[in-house]
């Protein structure tokens, strides 16, 4: 657990140290101060598009650092050889796994805080009625998503060089973020065997698009059942689980 | 010796950029009277794809519509629900139907649980917050047209900003001459909110003189004449109101062009036969 807890630290010290973070938030703050400046036919109290952008940006960038830290983990321990003396504490794989996986997490967690603060003091300052359960859900959910892009970044990193994980991470959350009901659809629709095998690729996918409560902030819908809170949660938790296993497994056959 | 290759493609980079807001194979093809001077440098960068990305926010804006939602097909016979007057004449469903999942098979179950279903629009000031997306299809493309005349339509007659219509309408016009649209729809709000016939009348005619140059089907037609016809009548032009209305009435046959048509004097028809 110490070393765990050990390998989380030197990763959120990577965090602050490096400027990839402080360069998204400003990023950030510019475009969304922007935003709210706009001023469309002197009409006061449009905020909706603001909040779409603000959501949209906050989970990119969230998601942007979750990727691009975790990623480089595994392999630059391996090329620059530290992982030997790192194994040779004596730790298992599976808690090099776990340890990096943690810091991935905190990592992509306080930036992801941050972020959301952000969003939320843009979002109070909109006129329209705010429903406080839905931001927690919001946040619980962006945290969710977080852990199984992270869960997944690792996954790949186990068999994968950095480049080819943070490329095919990059192209499963378009595809997801683009696809999903198109898939959902042919699912629904074909019969036999197709079926069977969309049945396959449809839960072995990981289901991102659960995790995005955009519409629901922006568009001021009722927040989602709690059975539904559960269930989402329960899907990360066995879906991250899965992913660190698989990763452990792998890595542990792996020659170094 | 690196700094020399960076510096090189810089260069290389700067003057690509310059030739490429220079560079519309489109318009130089088949719009030449369009021109580029009125789009703004880093739109130019989109190329062709403006018209897409102009599409595109104008189909957010009807999402928006619709509290967020996509128009999904459960029998939902116009989708472009934004286009004005259209979509109320449809019943809608309550929900957008969807395929019943058993609660065994949980991962579709969850998600059309968090997916939303329901069919909802903006009503009352609401309707502010799909004007961004309008803007901004004009600002991307400024030869969108229907970005200017939607945008005029909600503002006037769903926000009640007639004036700013009336301006950014105009503004359409002087980056769209051609267009029969915009020329109609400022027709139309001189006629119905600012009750100023004569202004209303020379938008319409005009209107009308383009309309007859473009291939057009009588819905277009009938839009036109309508008010022009009706701008003839607050005029007192009635010769030249009961020949549009013998006009509309040949295209739509209709109790009222016909209730129009008689409600002038024997004299005045006599006039005009």
């Amino acid at each position: 657990m110490r070393a765990v807890w050990a390998m989380t630290c030197g990763m959120i010290k990577e965090l602050i140290r490096k400027k990839d973070f402080y360069i998204l938030l400003i990023f950030m703050l510019v475009f969304l101060g922007f935003l709210s400046c706009q001023n469309f036919f002197q009409i006061e109290g449009i905020s909706r598009y603001v909040k779409d952008f603000g959501y949209s940006l906050l989970m990119f960038f969230s998601f942007i650092l979750a990727v691009t830290f975790t990623a480089k983990q595994l392999p630059s321990e391996i090329s620059s050889r530290t992982i030997y003396p790192l194994l040779a504490k004596p730790l298992s794989r599976y808690t090099v796994i776990a340890g990096k996986f943690c810091g991935g997490m905190m990592v992509s967690v306080i930036s992801f805080t941050i972020f959301y603060l952000i969003f939320v003091a843009f979002y109070m300052t909109t006129g329209e009625e705010q429903s406080p359960v839905l931001l927690g859900q919001g946040y619980v959910f962006g945290i969710l998503f977080l852990c199984i892009v992270t869960a997944l970044v690792m996954f790949f990193s186990s068999f994968m060089t950095m480049s080819a994980n943070i490329t095919l991470t990059f192209l499963i959350y378009i595809i997801i973020g683009g696809f999903s009901d198109s898939l959902k659809g042919i699912l629904l629709g074909s019969k036999g065997l197709a079926a069977a095998l969309y049945g396959i690729l449809y839960y072995l996918l990981p289901h991102l698009e659960f995790f995005d409560l955009r519409i629901r902030i922006t568009h001021a819908w009722d927040p989602l059942p709690m059975i539904m809170v559960l269930y989402v949660f329960g899907y990360a938790v066995i879906y991250c689980c899965a992913l660190l296993y698989s990763a452990g497994y792998i890595f542990r056959r792996k020659k170094l | 010796m690196r700094n020399k290759h960076i510096f090189v493609i810089l260069i290389c980079l700067a003057v690509s950029s310059i030739l490429v807001t220079r560079i519309n194979l489109y318009n130089q093809a088949y719009a030449a009277d369009q021109p580029m001077s009125d789009i703004p440098v880093f739109m130019r960068f989109l190329g062709e794809g403006r018209s897409i990305v102009s599409s595109l926010s104008i189909l957010q804006a009807d999402r928006y519509f619709h509290g967020g939602v996509g128009c999904l097909s459960d029998g939902h016979e116009q989708c472009a629900a934004l286009t004005k007057g259209g979509h109320d004449k449809f019943e809608h469903h309550k929900k957008h139907l969807s395929p019943k999942v058993s609660r065994f098979n949980i991962l579709l179950h969850i998600s059309q649980e968090v997916s939303m279903t329901d069919h909802i629009h903006l009503h009352g000031d609401q309707m502010k917050e799909i004007i961004p997306w309008l803007y901004y299809a004009s600002e991307v493309d400024p030869h969108n047209v229907q970005a200017y005349t939607l945008t005029g339509f909600y503002l006037c007659d769903r926000l009640g900003k007639e004036d700013q219509a009336i301006e950014f309408l105009l503004e359409g016009l002087k980056k769209n001459p051609g267009s029969w649209e915009i020329n109609a729809e400022l027709g139309r709000i001189y006629f119905q909110y600012s009750k100023n016939y004569e202004i209303s009348e020379r938008y319409l005619s005009q209107a009308w003189d383009l309309l007859q140059n473009i291939p057009h089907d009588k819905a277009h037609e009938r839009y036109v004449l309508s008010y022009l016809a009706m701008s003839y009548e607050m005029l007192g032009k009635k010769e030249d109101a009961v020949l549009l209305y013998r006009h509309l009435n040949e295209l739509f046959p209709n109790k009222i062009y016909e209730q129009k048509i008689k409600g002038l004097s024997p004299q005045q028809i006599q006039t005009i036969l």
